[in-house]
């Protein structure tokens, strides 16, 4: 769920960002010194580019930041994997761009009771190579999630799995340790992805590397892959679900590194699409004329940007500190002068992206108790904050991606606040293979008392953000933090179907976490999504993350 | 002669190679941090699921036992498996060599044609056409391959569209066309250094007794210019253009990621980012291999321009 931001570099003036933040810090408006911030283009209902009506030999597309590690769809989690694999590899149920549920290998399914999901398979599906889609295919797919020699990066998302098992020629049924209505949404990303068992055995360690086999059902298939530089995808002919087959005859990945190399292929045509666009492309695109920048609203994404505090006995062991430190935070100075305008001030993890999809009623209970969290940076009461917790002078080491992106221009600004306010805030950036590991290993986050991250979740839901961070299983709790009321809540929140009653409990839980702050959130990027103008279907909301998006795309 | 001296040149790539070996695999073992997180993404994965990956990526040997399986393995031509994509070592470079080498193929070129050209002609030509030559090596050198490959993008992609900006075309002349302008990033500053040593060397030349006698004797000029002063002042030439090319394969690195050209360049940039062992000796032996290989090449094609070496029997 978190990202490793090792991507193409931005290129902006550091210094006058870093002014320009501190600005705001002193309590003046930014100045007006950059180009125009992109203002959002994107109804908040529009959830494409719009309709394809005919059909592409082919399309480019860029895969984002990197080429994928592995094509087994469950290896990794983050913004390549997440956004190709889809297309080749479905998942048991289909996540439409409003981030709804629909039939797809699993032609209908119900949860009767707090504890089973019982799915029945479509009869019609079948893999790539014409076999069917097998309730055995399923369990063996979803099990292997929980199997610590595959390795699943969405391991955690079956903790609340108690089984996994067929119950019908053509029926599979998930039974719940506890009661959950949240789990389900994970047969509608790549955790629920579903592989051929017989060719996935027989490939054994092989499964998934750019010259293994991969057999799945989805409107594309693997035609050739180098491992760095192209991914290939061609349609599959024989999909068996002909309203969802590919429009497009061959979808190629590639992975630019170099941000001018990234601008020049979406403005010179090589390249007719890029998700996730990033800051530091803005400004050239917003020019080009051979295509459209899209630009989401505010809550336009999952995305999220954070101080994670990696130890809560060190320098930020005090909640009163922590509370400074984010009080003191200029986020519309950062949100404004380092992404650009493309982001959105932030004041609770699980911000407006997490909760703008819900139906009016439900929303409104979030944006509630959203609004209640924001708050006006305020130096001096920092300060007065940090002085009466005694911790006056107390030294806080914070780690950041120095290989790029915005990380290191918020990491100087964020030490400048530090230091506005009393404490003694040290930053170290880390090349990216050590900042990696922070995430995966304890003894590498302990020398430091947080570290900036880049988060998102593949469907928006507020209490599963707060259960992934704020709880003692959580996947993304790295600094200990085990709080019984918000436990209680979030699993209430997952327990019922009811999403008022959902939306109470994941409130009241935010209100903890957001007094105690295990994480301090600071800003929320938008979605950035370029299309040229030959083609037309993409997805506009992070929806992309999960399905498989390419079929739509097509000739406008 | 040429037996005994391809047995030590042979001897010395094998030394080389070894030592090179030896050294990268062990300072990228050193190094912190381990491959297995690349892997794992940015999610703490269970011990259990750690334990079981580390093992199947033999990280859990000690360094002398992983060493000693790549190097037999090495050895009987298995560079074994990149340990992020899984894939055969010598699938994920070999996708990307052939475009690699056909750059650095380009650039050579055009080093060499420029360079001599330029520099011969600011030889025989002293006043402005020397003075200019003189002003353009001395920019030259000075450009970084990264702000030329912006500049010479901006211009001949983006203006004038005779190139592609970014990326390769399937095909021969496709791959060719995406080329030309990454190579002549790299050729314009290498070609700046090659220029100026070929004009003092022929400079040299002709101020020999024997060139100007022969001039005076009335020779024709271009026969003189042939067979006295470029012959002559071959040797400090040849040896440039090989240290140039055997230095192209490192500068392929920057070019190859500001032109987005699939190459080895960016694999070798991620390998080292993701300690993927494999992958990173695979490569950095290649680029060791390429650069004794060119310098041995240099010195072959000296022997042959230079028949006093010859006679000098061992000294090569």
């Amino acid at each position: 769920m978190n990202r490793i931001p090792a991507r193409l570099a931005a290129p902006l003036a550091a210094t006058a960002a870093v002014s320009l933040a501190l600005s705001g810090c002193s309590g003046k408006s930014s100045g007006a010194k950059h180009a125009p911030a992109p203002s959002a283009n994107i109804d908040a209902n529009q959830l494409t580019t719009g309709t394809a009506t005919g059909p592409l030999d082919s399309v480019t597309w860029s895969g984002d930041y990197r080429a994928p590690y592995s094509l087994d769809p469950l290896k990794t989690a983050d913004y390549p994997e997440e956004t190709i694999l889809g297309n080749v590899c479905e998942p048991l149920l289909r996540t439409n761009p409003d981030y709804s549920l629909a039939p797809g290998l699993a032609k209908a399914w119900s949860q009767s009771d707090p504890t089973h999901i019982v799915f029945d398979l479509n009869p019609a599906a079948h893999f790539s190579d014409g076999k069917p889609v097998t309730p055995e295919d399923v369990v063996f797919s979803l099990k292997r999630n929980t199997d610590p020699n595959v390795a699943s990066n969405y391991a955690d998302s079956y903790n609340p799995v108690a089984d996994i098992a067929a119950t019908g020629a053509s029926q599979v049924t998930i039974t719940l340790s506890r009661p959950n209505y949240l789990f389900v949404r994970n047969m509608g990303i790549l955790a629920g992805a579903i592989v051929e068992k017989a060719n996935t055995v027989a490939a054994g360690s092989d499964f998934g590397s750019a010259t293994g086999k991969l057999v799945c059902s989805g409107p594309f298939t693997v035609d050739s892959f180098d491992g760095t530089n192209t991914l290939v995808l061609k349609k599959d002919p024989n999909y068996w679900d002909t309203k969802h087959a590919a429009k497009v005859g061959k979808l190629t990945f590639s992975f630019p590194q170099d941000p001018q190399s990234f601008v020049n292929g979406l403005t010179q045509g090589t390249m007719q699409g890029a998700f996730d666009v990033p800051v530091s492309a803005l400004s050239a695109l917003q020019k080009a004329t051979d295509g459209k920048l899209y630009v989401g609203g505010e809550g336009s994404t999952t995305q999220n940007v954070d101080l994670i505090v990696s130890k809560l006995d060190g320098g930020l062991k005090d909640p009163a500190v922590r509370q400074a430190l984010s009080l003191a935070i200029d986020r519309a100075g950062i949100a404004k002068s380092i992404y650009a305008g493309a982001a959105d001030p932030l004041y609770a993890v699980a911000g407006p992206g997490f909760f703008t999809s819900q139906p009016d009623q439900v929303k409104a209970v979030y944006q509630a108790a959203y609004d209640k969290l924001k708050v006006t940076p305020d130096l001096k009461k920092a300060a007065d904050m940090v002085d009466q917790a005694g911790a006056k002078g107390k030294t806080v080491k914070i780690a950041y991606a120095a290989d790029g992106g915005p990380f290191a221009q918020l990491a100087q600004v964020l030490q400048q606040t530090g230091n506005a306010i009393g404490l003694d805030l040290k930053i170290v950036g880390l090349p990216m293979q050590q900042y990696g590991s922070l995430f995966t290993d304890p003894k590498a986050r302990a020398d430091y008392d947080g570290f900036l991250t880049l988060n998102y979740m593949e469907f928006p839901d507020v209490s599963t953000m707060y259960t992934s961070y704020a709880t003692k299983d959580g996947v993304q709790n790295f600094n200990g933090y085990d709080n019984a009321t918000v436990q209680a809540l979030v699993d209430k929140a997952a327990g019922t179907d009811d999403l008022a009653k959902r939306a109470d409990f994941a409130t009241q839980a935010q209100a903890q976490v957001m007094q105690d702050l295990p994480w301090i959130p600071i800003v929320a990027p938008r979605a950035l999504v370029w299309q040229g103008k030959q083609v037309t279907g993409a997805p506009l909301t992070f929806s992309y993350m999960s399905y498989a998006w390419g079929a739509a795309v097509g000739a406008p | 002669m040429t037996a005994r001296f391809l047995v030590r040149r042979l001897g010395g790539l094998a030394v080389t190679l070894l030592l090179a070996s030896m050294l990268i695999f062990s300072s990228l073992y050193l190094a912190p941090g381990s491959p297995e997180n690349i892997v794992f993404g940015n999610r703490t994965p269970s011990p259990a699921a750690r334990a079981a990956v580390r093992h199947q990526l033999h990280l859990d040997d000690p360094l002398p036992v992983r060493y000693w399986d790549w190097l037999t393995g090495a050895l009987h031509g298995d560079f074994g498996r990149s340990m992020v994509t899984n894939q055969q070592v010598s699938d994920r470079v070999g996708a990307g060599l052939a475009t690699t080498v056909t750059l650095v193929v380009l650039a050579a070129l055009m080093i060499a044609l420029l360079g001599l050209a330029l520099g011969t002609a600011a030889a025989l030509k002293p006043g402005i056409v020397d003075s200019a030559v003189n002003v353009y090596t001395s920019v030259s050198v000075t450009v970084p391959p990264f702000v030329a490959s912006a500049v010479l993008i901006s211009t001949f992609a983006v203006k004038l569209g005779w190139f592609p900006a970014s990326g390769i075309e399937d095909g021969f002349w496709g791959r060719i066309d995406g080329l030309i302008l990454p190579a002549a990033a790299m050729a314009l500053i290498s070609c700046g250094f090659l220029a100026r040593v070929t004009r003092n060397a022929m400079r040299e030349q002709l101020a020999k007794d024997h060139v100007q006698t022969a001039m005076v004797r009335g020779l024709p000029r271009r026969h003189v210019i042939r067979r006295h002063v470029l012959r002559n002042a071959l040797p400090p030439i040849v040896t440039v253009i090989g240290l140039q090319v055997a230095g192209l394969f490192a500068s392929t690195l920057v070019v190859e990621s500001a032109f987005g050209v699939p190459g080895i360049g960016r694999l070798t940039i991620q390998s080292v980012a993701q300690k993927d062992f494999p992958v990173v000796q695979a490569v950095a032996l290649l680029l060791v291999t390429a650069f004794v290989v060119a310098n041995a090449v240099t010195d072959l094609v000296q022997g042959l321009v230079d028949p006093r070496l010859k006679t000098a029997g061992g000294a090569v």
